[in-house]
């Protein structure tokens, strides 16, 4: 069965290059257009599981850290990795993230192949 | 020369007066001068002095005041002025801002929308791609079609192989029916000589049985006996006789028939192995066909990972439209901004640095790389982030304008906690 990653991010076609990247891989994708999307779309999947999370850090309405911190207040997703995927690469800002709940950090513009072992990585079985 | 100065400066000064003022100098000159003049036929040059210097005092006095007066009111009209301007040019950049608003909305989705619809095109390309059996852009993709192309033909390869043994091996064994064949020709001649013999032998012994029969008659009543042994043995001989007979008549026949069944064999192992040579031929035919074809999948392989590798570097080049959407929500932002700072009655203008800081916390680092990087600092943003993927290894090696992203490049650019 096909794991499912939520992918967060304001730019559609960054999520459709991630979609692409990911689903190639015969994973399921499903988009998010920021936080507050993300965190509906999770509270809407009624008990499907998710696998992992890839989400951007600048969005409107709610950014990347806060979805994580908001996330990770959910015990559904206590445990499910995420990935931020994002332009920023300061020290300060990564620091943030990792407090927030990520698992690993990658800075746009990002490889396939380095995104596709970022998640074989730290997905779960 | 100095003379010269000094006239062009009072002429010039006497052109910033007033017209009113001017004329109003001069005609006070005039009703002074012709009011005194009866008077001065009396006076002596020091009061002629005096009256000059008193009436000089006087008219720079008045003068000046005018002048003071002029200058008061010019002031203040430049005021005015200036302030006037300055409503107008914040009306100027306010209506600047509304048609600049949408004019960047419009360009951030056009940007989008053309983003998609490459992505979306290279999407096709990389179904079609995969379709075609070479595996996915992304090199984990699923490449069974590819393996299976291979699969396919490395088995007709295994398979046709032994066929093309299993037919050899056909022909060895024709060859080999054949011989057993002649040796058993040359068996049923050996057989006919046997029986051949065995009617020489009979013949023998009937001649010695009558041989016995004769000693036997000769012996009398003793000999009686002997002679029914030698009657006995010639009767037998004769049988013997009849069975040589018989046993070489059925050589013979089997002797023609086994060279009846030889020639027959000759000629089908003839035409067995030139079908077989013929079957032979056609398998190493197909099997040249499919070594041929499978350098053939292997050299497009080659060419579909070149061409997968293309791909890839365009999919990483076109997330550059997500950092162009998101410059251009910081301009947006920014227009926002200065128009509500514009439309405001506050008169005090931010630094830079204030300015850098006042806006969303989400969007200040973007702002902070526009407002500090030079004019033309997309472009350079963008060309020195451009990351180079490596045809060999793949590996991403971007070199980011930004020092803390740079330093963040320095270990790699995934970061695991």
């Amino acid at each position: 069965m096909a794991k499912t990653i939520l992918v967060v991010d304001d730019s559609a076609s960054l999520r459709r290059v991630v979609n692409l990247a990911l689903t190639s891989a015969g994973y399921e994708i499903i988009e998010a257009g920021d936080g507050v999307e993300g965190l509906k779309k999770l509270a809407e999947l009624a008990g499907k599981k998710v696998h992992l999370i890839i989400s951007d850090v600048n969005m409107p309405r709610m950014d990347g850290i806060e979805f994580v911190t908001e996330l990770k207040k959910q015990a559904a997703f206590k445990f499910t990795p995420v990935i931020m995927l994002t332009t920023e690469g300061d020290d300060e800002i990564k620091q943030a993230g990792r407090t927030a709940g990520a698992k690993a950090w990658i800075i746009k513009p990002f490889n396939p192949d380095q995104m596709l072992n970022a998640v074989s990585k730290l997905i779960l079985p | 020369m100095e003379l010269r100065t000094t006239v062009s400066r009072w002429k010039s000064a006497l052109q910033r007066i007033d017209p009113t003022l001017r004329f109003t100098l001069l005609c006070t000159v005039i009703a002074v001068v012709f009011s005194v003049l009866p008077l001065l036929q009396h006076a002596g040059w020091l009061q002629v002095l005096a009256f000059v210097g008193v009436t000089a005092v006087v008219l720079v006095n008045a003068w000046h005041a005018g002048l003071m007066a002029q200058n008061k009111e010019t002031d203040e009209g430049k005021a005015a002025k200036a302030r006037a301007s300055t409503e107008e040019l914040r009306q100027l950049i306010v209506q600047i801002i509304d048609i600049w608003q949408p004019q960047s909305a419009s360009i951030k989705a056009q940007i989008e929308k053309a983003g998609m619809q490459v992505i979306d095109h290279f999407s096709l390309m990389i179904k079609e791609f995969d379709s075609a059996g070479f595996g996915g852009v992304s090199g984990h993709a699923d490449s069974s079609r590819e393996e299976t192309t291979i699969s396919l033909l490395t088995m007709c390869e295994r398979e046709l192989l032994p066929v093309l043994n299993s037919l050899e091996l056909i022909i060895r064994s024709k060859d080999t029916l054949l011989d057993s064949v002649n040796a058993l020709v040359r068996e049923t001649v050996e057989l006919k000589e046997m029986a051949a013999q065995v009617g020489q032998i009979a013949a023998q012994t009937n001649l010695l049985a009558i041989n016995a029969a004769i000693e036997a008659a000769r012996a009398g009543n003793a000999g009686r006996g002997f002679a029914v042994v030698a009657g006995e043995v010639r009767k037998l001989s004769q049988l013997s006789a009849e069975t040589g007979k018989n046993i070489g008549d059925r050589v013979n026949k089997i002797g023609v028939i086994m060279a009846t069944t030889l020639t027959s064999a000759k000629q089908a192992a003839e035409t067995d192995k030139k079908v077989i040579e013929h079957t032979g031929g056609v398998v190493g035919n197909v099997l040249t066909q499919v070594r041929s074809l499978g350098g053939a999948v292997e050299e497009m392989r080659e060419h579909g990972n070149t061409i997968r590798v293309a791909v890839e570097e365009v999919m990483v080049t076109l997330q550059y439209q997500d950092r162009v959407s998101q410059i251009i929500d910081v301009i947006s932002n920014d227009m926002i901004r200065l128009k509500g700072l514009m439309e405001s009655a506050d008169n005090t203008l931010p630094g830079l640095d204030e300015w850098v800081e006042g806006g969303q916390s989400s969007f200040r680092r973007h702002r902070g790389i526009l407002q500090t990087a030079p004019a033309n600092a997309g472009s350079v943003q963008i060309e020195e982030l451009k990351p180079k993927v490596d045809r060999n290894s793949r590996a991403l090696k971007a070199q980011p304008a930004k020092k803390s992203i740079a330093k963040s490049d320095e270990s790699s650019d995934v970061t695991f906690f």
